[in-house]
């Protein structure tokens, strides 16, 4: 970033860059000004109006956004929520992706049909995940708590009590996680085997070559996971929805939830929009930071 | 190299968008030649479900030619997204089956169907209970037409196996809130581990958790539509949190929400009064087929629904569900009343019954109805001849539709876990009410 | 390595055939324990195929059992020939694929020449550009929903499968990320050296790195078609027509109102049917994906 000036002052090979860049991003380019800008445009429209779909938007300046901001107490609750959901919830359920992809690495027998069984949460249809953690955190009937029965431990009241109820999503979640263990999987295959021998010559244990091997080459994938975890996490909604429907005492109640039954239940789809374009910007400034630190801790083989 | 890729991704786009093309217009060409067309918003897309529109359909076309019905199918909230989305996108169906009528009617988008109503000749509004047409009725205007499953929906239904075994008389069967508690007390059985294995009475499952049965029991509104406004201020309504709280507070809401989730509401599978785990439950004439087909072999009493002691002995009943909207402003509101006019006929509405197991209660059908087909059944549709107050289901009236249910749940939930006295929870509930309510006003 | 010289140390002291037991007998130990956690765990990840499975083979009065049972008794395997005909599940599950193959085929090519202009060719904006491409992702759809819907409309692709086909050809920031994230990995010398033999760009990502990214191509194909798959708010609004629709819409044929007859069962069959094609397409695959090419020898 030696010249700052757009385009004037750029060298000839600093133009030919540019443009080839363009070009090579030019269908997603096209796809954005087709199909993104519009929707969000209007969306950022609708955020300072009183629309509810059935009639055309009326322009309140910036009255939803005062609203959310200093007169829903619901909004506090669902933020809140949102927030315990995402900062216990993307940890927990990257390091249990990985630490299974890890597991469904090493050299055991049977390896791709464990891998497969691995997958199922991640296809089925949401439906029968749904019945089965019912089932599994039933105090009366579930798996967990015939268990803890056994122990003479109180049946724990997972998925009804207001204090465990996010919890016990968060380790649905971390059950669902399919899609990053596939992703670190085929982040694992990268690591060239040469590596792990010259470690066990250097008299590393495994411990050490997990450390310092596997972790900073599947760091890239650490980036991926992290953020797309952040981002789909925020708008987090298909369990919440299904299994406690935001309760109990609205301890479920998440960003998504609230924002559909406001657009789609109670007709407000320029409240819903305002408050999207709120939960944007957060997220704006948090994946921002961890781009800009990413840096300091993410190892490409390419660059660098 | 480079072009290569591209000329082979044009080309893919290319090859498949003609395929798709190819698919939709020959479609379109099939419609070209046919007369007038109406889109119906089918609000079940179950197969039984559409098995009985799609016959129904069939015998409307042949009957009249010179009109097809295009039925498009969409389920529960499904039905909102899709309605909306076709709103705004300019293209509302001709037809569409709504509970919350009141929530369109005020923003003006749906058609006054008064005129159509009374040139009919072959619906008349005496056939109608008086409730099913309130439901449907906003600013004194008719914007719904009772249809597709529009029902009693109120009735105390009793495990007789369950209450014998708890030694209790099926002549002392609970006619008031009082009453219900003091069985409830002798229903309640828990387990080793001190879960709620049986529940007499759950005050907030199945119907009886909606706030219009309390409306009905009590005589009372959450919404007034002659003065627009919300009654949650009534002091009945903190009484009937109070009552809620009784329960919850002897057993915990935990306990409750874990039954619940446990063996599942009435509209799931393992519904604990199918299951035989709930003795006592409020709910519609539906359970008593259900409960028919899925435990024959368990007896059920029905009975009027409990009330407060000053109204001991008032018989109510509860009326509605669904009713059919046309929306402002389409080309053919005469064809298409003309098809709801034939799905109100004894022999289309016979063909929803034995298909789906649904009934609109006109007066001339509860006539001709077999009363007789499933235990209990009976005592719904005698209901609506008995009863001394039939009370129209106030989703139907609600200009804020199912944001008061959802405001209800939410109050009631905040009482039950102790975070709100029954008197701070429904001055909030007024507060909030209102205040969405005179937005809304604002905005016509 | 290291253990087997510390064994071997402390083992000294013995017979060298005690010295043997005691190293299997640890080794085993170590393996019986792994296979155990692994096999227990995988019956939770199991749990609800199997739960699918078993409901499917239910009369619905057992369905409604409390506690649930998981042997079904009888065993009504009739529930799936009925299930299967009871709705058109086939046409639903063919017309998925008409959706998700060319779906499928667009974001291949659309994400990996976008990715390669993310991630291997140095520009000015580059990180800016890429930021706002990660940024697509984060307006939740429902405010999108409704405008998307009218540009749609205009295009008059209502009732077609174009709105679930044609956007995938213009790229999708989940999958540009992923294959960023990997083309990254690969050494710029190799593309350095391409470039002095005079190798054009495109040939590099087509010669050079595709080849060294199957897996993650593989995993790129294999996400976007699970998101056909379950993909169930685009059909819902964009189709009409029944007859077009896809699995996902297919499985609420199956869900009953309130009133009459229950098909939980014929539900649980569908769920079973839609998710088995996938798991299948997953095993055989994997051998690309997971078992593929490293990059052996390259990096070092």
């Amino acid at each position: 970033m030696k010249h700052k000036g757009f385009p004037l002052r750029w060298t000839g090979s600093e133009r030919r860059q540019f443009l080839k860049g363009i070009l090579f991003i030019s269908p997603w380019l096209m796809g954005f000004l087709a199909f993104t800008i519009y929707p969000a445009i209007s969306s950022l429209y609708y955020s300072f109006t009183r629309y509810d779909v059935l009639r055309p938007p009326r322009f309140i300046g910036l009255a939803n956004y005062a609203d959310i901001l200093f007169r829903d107490k619901l909004f506090r609750v669902v933020l809140y929520n949102t927030f315990y959901f995402v900062f216990l919830g993307v940890p927990a359920g990257i390091i249990t992706a990985f630490l299974l992809a890890n597991l469904l690495n090493k050299n055991i027998k049977f390896r791709p049909f464990f891998r497969t069984i691995f997958f199922i949460p991640a296809i089925i249809p949401v439906v029968a995940s749904a019945m089965v953690w019912m089932w599994i955190y039933s105090p009366q009937y579930g798996l967990i708590n015939a268990a803890l029965a056994r122990l003479g431990i109180q049946a724990i009241p997972w998925l009804s009590s207001p204090s465990l109820a996010k919890l016990s999503l968060i380790i649905i979640h971390c059950w669902a996680m399919g899609n990053t263990l596939i992703i670190f999987l085929a982040a694992l295959q990268n690591i060239p085997s040469i590596l792990y021998d010259a470690a066990k010559i250097d008299g590393a244990n495994d411990w050490r070559q997990f450390w310092n091997i596997t972790i900073p080459i599947c760091t890239p994938a650490f980036l991926f996971t992290l953020l797309t975890g952040l981002i789909y996490s925020f708008q987090y909604f298909v369990f919440a929805w299904i299994l406690t429907e935001g309760g109990p005492n609205d301890s479920t109640e998440f960003y998504a939830v609230y924002l559909y039954r406001n657009a789609f239940v109670y007709f407000k789809m320029g409240y819903a929009s305002t408050l999207a374009w709120i939960l944007f910007l957060i997220i704006v400034v948090i994946t921002l930071t961890l781009f800009r630190t990413s840096g300091r801790w993410v190892h490409y083989g390419g660059e660098n | 190299m480079r072009k290569k890729s591209l000329s082979s991704l044009v080309l893919i786009f290319l090859l498949t968008s003609s395929f798709i093309f190819a698919e939709g217009k020959g479609e379109e060409a099939a419609k070209a030649g046919e007369p007038v067309t109406i889109e119906l918003y089918w609000p079940w897309a179950s197969e039984l479900n559409h098995e009985a529109i799609k016959s129904i359909v069939e015998r409307f076309e042949n009957l009249n030619p010179d009109i097809k019905v295009q039925i498009t199918l969409a389920g529960g909230y499904s039905l909102y997204e899709k309605l909306l989305t076709a709103y705004a996108g300019g293209e509302p169906p001709d037809l569409s089956a709504m509970i919350f009528t009141s929530q369109f009617a005020i923003r003006g988008v749906l058609r006054p169907l008064d005129d159509l109503f009374d040139a009919s000749k072959s619906i008349k509004r005496e056939d109608f209970f008086e409730a099913s047409l309130r439901q449907a009725t906003y600013g004194g205007k008719l914007y719904g037409v009772p249809c597709l499953e529009h029902g009693p929906q109120l009735a105390l239904i009793g495990n007789k196996r369950l209450i014998q075994e708890a030694g209790l008389n099926l002549s002392d069967f609970p006619e008031t809130w009082e009453d219900v508690w003091e069985w409830n007390n002798k229903l309640t059985v828990l387990d080793k581990a001190g879960n709620l294995d049986i529940v007499g009475y759950d005050p907030r499952s199945d119907v009886g958790g909606r706030n219009y049965m309390w409306e009905a029991s009590y005589g009372i509104k959450c919404y007034d539509p002659e003065k627009e406004k919300y009654c949650w201020d009534d002091p009945a309504w903190v009484e009937i949190l109070q009552y809620i709280n009784r329960y919850y507070k002897k057993w915990g809401p935990e306990r409750f929400d874990a039954f619940r989730k446990s063996n599942r509401d009435f509209f799931s599978p393992q519904s604990s009064i199918v299951t035989g785990k709930k003795a006592l439950t409020v709910n519609g004439y539906f359970s008593a087929g259900k409960l028919a087909l899925l435990v024959p072999d368990e007896e059920f009493h029905y009975s009027w629904i409990p009330v407060p002691e000053s109204r001991r002995g008032v018989k109510v009943a509860n009326l509605g569900c669904f009713s059919i909207c046309i929306p402002q402003g389409t080309e053919h509101p005469k064809e298409s009343f003309s098809f709801i006019e034939f799905l109100l006929s004894n022999e289309v509405l016979d063909i929803t019954f034995d298909k789906c197991g649904f009934i609109t209660a006109t007066k001339p059908y509860i006539k001709h109805i077999n009363k007789t087909r499933y235990p209990g059944f009976d005592f719904f549709i005698n209901s609506l001849l008995k009863a001394a107050e039939i009370y129209p289901n106030s989703a139907g009236t609600d200009p804020l539709g199912k944001y008061s249910w959802d405001a209800w749940i939410r109050a009631t939930e905040q009482v039950v876990f102790g975070k709100k006295t029954p008197e701070e929870a429904t001055a909030e509930l007024q507060k909030a009410s209102m205040q969405e309510l005179n937005k809304l006003l604002s905005s016509l | 390595m290291q253990r087997l010289l510390t064994s071997t140390r402390e083992g000294a002291q013995r017979t060298k055939l005690g010295w043997l037991k005691k190293f299997k007998w640890r080794r085993l130990i170590k393996r019986v324990i792994l296979y155990a956690f692994i096999l227990s765990l995988s019956l939770l990840f199991a749990l609800p195929l199997l739960w699918a499975i078993s409901t499917s083979l239910k009369s619905e009065p057992q369905i409604m059992v409390a506690p649930p049972e998981w042997i079904p008794n009888p065993v009504l395997w009739r529930n799936y020939p009925e299930a299967l005909t009871y709705v058109p599940f086939f046409r639903y599950i063919i017309n998925t694929l008409i959706v998700a193959i060319p779906s499928v085929i667009g974001t291949l090519i659309s994400c990996t020449v976008v990715a390669y202009g993310f991630s291997r060719i140095r520009w000015k904006f580059r990180n800016v550009f890429f930021f706002i491409c990660i940024c697509t992702m984060m307006l939740p759809l429902q405010v999108r929903m409704i405008p998307l819907f009218i540009t749609f409309k205009h295009l008059g692709w209502l009732n077609t499968y174009l709105p679930l086909i044609v956007p995938s050809f213009f790229g999708s920031a989940y999958y540009i990320f992923l294959l960023r994230q990997f083309f990254m990995t690969i050494p710029v010398e190799l593309s350095d050296a391409a470039r002095i033999d005079g190798c054009l760009e495109a040939g590099i990502l087509f010669r050079i790195i595709l080849p060294l990214c199957k897996p993650v191509l593989a995993v790129v194909a294999l996400f976007r078609l699970m998101l056909s798959w379950n993909n169930y708010m685009g059909p819902l609004i964009y189709l009409r027509d029944d007859k077009l629709w896809t699995v996902a819409l297919g499985l609420t044929r199956y869900q009953t109102a309130y009133a009459g007859r229950s098909t939980w069962a014929y539900l649980m069959v569908g769920s079973v049917i839609a998710t088995v094609p996938i798991l299948v397409i997953f095993f055989l695959a994997q051998r690309t994906f997971i078992e593929g090419i490293t990059l052996q020898g390259i990096k070092s």
